[in-house]
């Protein structure tokens, strides 16, 4: 998300060649969005996650998220596990990457160790939930190619409708359609199209608020798997932004004694 | 309690200092904790005399922390007990961890009991020094006593740097007579020290940890007290002596990602009490995704360790493969289940070991974990455990 100009200008470049076909603004659409959502600097939230099986019981997870954005390269990113209490003051670091696999760090508290690990199981299901590794990280215009489909209405907004294919070989994923509020260029539903090009999951956004008179959060955010009638529901709470998070806090070194 | 195992008189004194500072005024404090009941069982008829056959331990543990200074400072304490049917070695009243942590813009100070881990490998732990294995809580070796030490990490680019000192030895623990998985003779609790200082010893570590795109590369070095005592019988042939050298230790961690496989590889040469020798742990880990219903994963590690001071080791592998499977549901129980066989390459017998966990409700946890000894040879570290195949169950309150 970082770096936008450079990178905007770069794959405007490359995408001359197809100019004003559906290729190039699917691109042009998925760098406005990213961005809407840049230039926050750091934030950090609270979120819950409640897990919803085919009979309806609900399992619930707590964790706190901070994240800092970098200049050059993806996202740094920490989770802090709150609930269930088994794995409390578990946490994961993510430095996200635009180009390659991203680098991954675990920290099991019962040992005391910090554990690196392999970052490539991107369509793996994130504490036992509804989303992907991959619909959690950070995303970058970079990691997909784009098609434009079209203009409609969702829910009474005027929406871009655009089709992305992830370019990462470990993605779950073959397609995602993306609808694009027209106005503030936020996604407010994506689907998920398996290796299989059947429809596997919808994400719905609901209640964005306006923070810092610039971005638009998500309060909550629904994922639902059509295949086999599971559901997730994500509640952010605390957000805030500018922090004044640095490098160091979201380090190897800080692991150990985030609680 | 039959056996505080923190009876003070290794403790330094600067460490009530720090208990001091869990009572500053708080910016954020939490209490934590679980209790654990676990019940083990072994396949044979107990092999020496004294030992109970079966045994059933209650164990309580706490994490208290708190933080203030903006978040510069940190207080932690950790006590945990266990009482335990069958040895009375086994009922310890202990911290797990009692510190202060300090953060200064590019170092942190960490000050009090901790336990901390070095290595990459997961069937053998070579370089992880700073910590006395706790024998009785788990044969497996992984199961580490907090160790009292005034810690120095200092960040920059080229990488992390950590220095210790070490003040206050910890002895090994080992199983009392009437416990299960020891050796034929119990151990004395009089040790010996090549220190004259004995257990005031000052021992020192350091450390540095660097990494080069996946590549992670750490090198260490150990002066001090060792942490794997000698054994040798006594002269009523009663006991066993625990004989602590003072030892020079190296150590190296590799660690190479690539993709969906993991390099691993360890090394030391460790020299004291008139020996030298080397030993290293090298293999790799592979991850499968998506297995039958595209959730599930397994991880398979292949592992070969090798020591250069052959069966004389208390606790070595000498020339062994290890081969072992983790495989994770991903569901929403977190259930996983880990399944291990070692062997050592010169015939002198194989191990397996099996360790699995599931989350019952959001406050519950139910666990497994067996370990198994087969035609072991009279030579081999673990020919004592021969008789000792066990089989465990723990079911989990947190709160």
């Amino acid at each position: 998300m970082r770096g936008v100009a450079p990178t905007l200008a770069l794959l405007l470049l490359s995408g001359s060649a197809l100019a004003n076909s559906a290729e190039q603004r699917g691109l042009e659409l998925a760098l406005s969005m990213d961005a809407a959502e840049s230039g926050y600097g750091d934030y950090t939230a609270d979120v819950t996650m409640r897990l919803y099986n085919r009979k309806g019981e609900e399992s619930i997870r707590q964790m706190r998220f901070k994240t800092l954005e970098t200049t050059q390269d993806g996202d740094k990113s920490i989770v802090i596990f709150d609930l269930p209490r088994d794995v409390k003051g578990f946490a994961a670091l993510t430095y996200a990457h635009k180009q390659g696999a991203d680098d991954q760090w675990l920290y099991l508290p019962d040992l005391r160790r910090v554990k690196r690990i392999a970052s490539v199981n991107q369509a793996g299901p994130f504490v036992g939930s509804e989303f992907a590794y991959e619909d959690i990280g950070s995303q970058e215009p970079e990691q997909f190619s784009y098609k434009f489909v079209g203009e409609q209405r969702y829910e009474e907004l005027p929406v871009l409708v655009v089709d992305r294919f992830p370019l990462d070989e470990n993605s779950g994923y073959s397609r995602q359609a993306v609808w694009i509020d027209a106005e503030r260029h936020i996604p407010l539903k994506i689907e998920y199209f398996d290796r299989k090009e059947e429809l596997l999951k919808s994400q719905i956004f609901h209640d964005y608020q306006l923070y810092e008179g610039r971005f638009w959060r998500p309060a909550q955010v629904e994922m639902v798997n059509h295949q086999v009638g599971k559901r997730t529901v994500v509640e952010y709470r605390h957000y805030a932004f500018g922090t004044g998070l640095n490098d160091a806090d979201l380090s190897v070194e800080a692991l150990p004694r985030l609680r | 309690m039959s056996a505080l195992l923190y009876s003070g008189r290794s403790l330094p004194r600067w460490l009530f200092l720090v208990t001091a500072l869990g009572a500053a005024p708080p910016l954020a404090a939490q209490w934590s904790g679980a209790v654990e009941l676990e019940g083990r069982r072994f396949a044979a008829a107990p092999a020496y005399p004294g030992q109970q056959r079966d045994g059933v331990a209650l164990r309580l543990r706490a994490l208290y922390t708190r933080e203030w200074g903006e978040g510069s400072d940190y207080f932690t304490c950790a006590p945990v007990a266990r009482i335990d049917s069958a040895d009375a070695a086994r009922s310890t009243l202990d911290l797990d961890e009692l510190g202060w942590t300090h953060l200064m813009s590019d170092s942190e100070l960490r000050l009090g009991l901790r336990k901390l881990f070095w290595g990459v490998a997961e069937s053998n732990h070579l370089v992880d020094i700073v910590n006395q294995t706790d024998l009785v809580d788990n044969p497996d070796g992984e199961s580490k006593l907090a160790q009292p030490m005034v810690n120095l990490a200092l960040f920059g680019t080229g990488g992390t740097l950590d220095l210790f000192l070490l003040p206050g030895f910890r002895e090994r623990t080992f199983p009392g007579t009437a416990g299960r998985l020891r050796t034929p003779l119990p151990v004395a609790e009089n040790p010996h020290f090549e220190a004259d200082q004995g257990r005031g010893h000052l021992d020192w570590a350091a450390r540095w940890h660097y990494s080069i795109g996946t590549l992670d590369l750490a090198l260490s070095g150990f002066h001090g007290t060792s942490r794997e005592p000698n054994l040798t019988v006594d002269e009523q042939g009663r006991h066993l002596l625990p004989f602590y050298p003072l030892i020079d230790q190296a150590g190296l961690e590799l660690q190479y990602i690539d993709d969906a496989l993991i390099w691993k590889l360890e090394a030391i040469r460790r020299r004291g009490s008139g020996q030298r020798f080397s030993a290293t742990v090298a293999g790799f880990e592979y991850t499968f995704y998506g297995l039958a219903d595209g959730r599930s994963d397994a991880t398979t590690f292949v592992e070969y360790s090798w020591d250069g001071r052959d069966a004389q080791a208390t606790y070595a592998m000498d020339n062994d493969l290890f081969l072992g499977v983790r495989f994770n549901l991903n569901d929403t129980s977190a259930s996983e289940l880990m399944l291990g066989w070692s062997h050592d390459l010169d015939g002198g017998g194989e191990m397996w070991m099996v360790e699995g966990q599931r989350r019952l409700d959001d406050n519950w946890r139910i666990g497994l974990e067996g370990r198994g000894f087969q035609s072991v040879d009279a030579g081999e570290a673990a020919y004592p455990l021969r008789h000792d195949t066990f089989i465990q169950f723990t079911l989990e309150r947190f709160f």
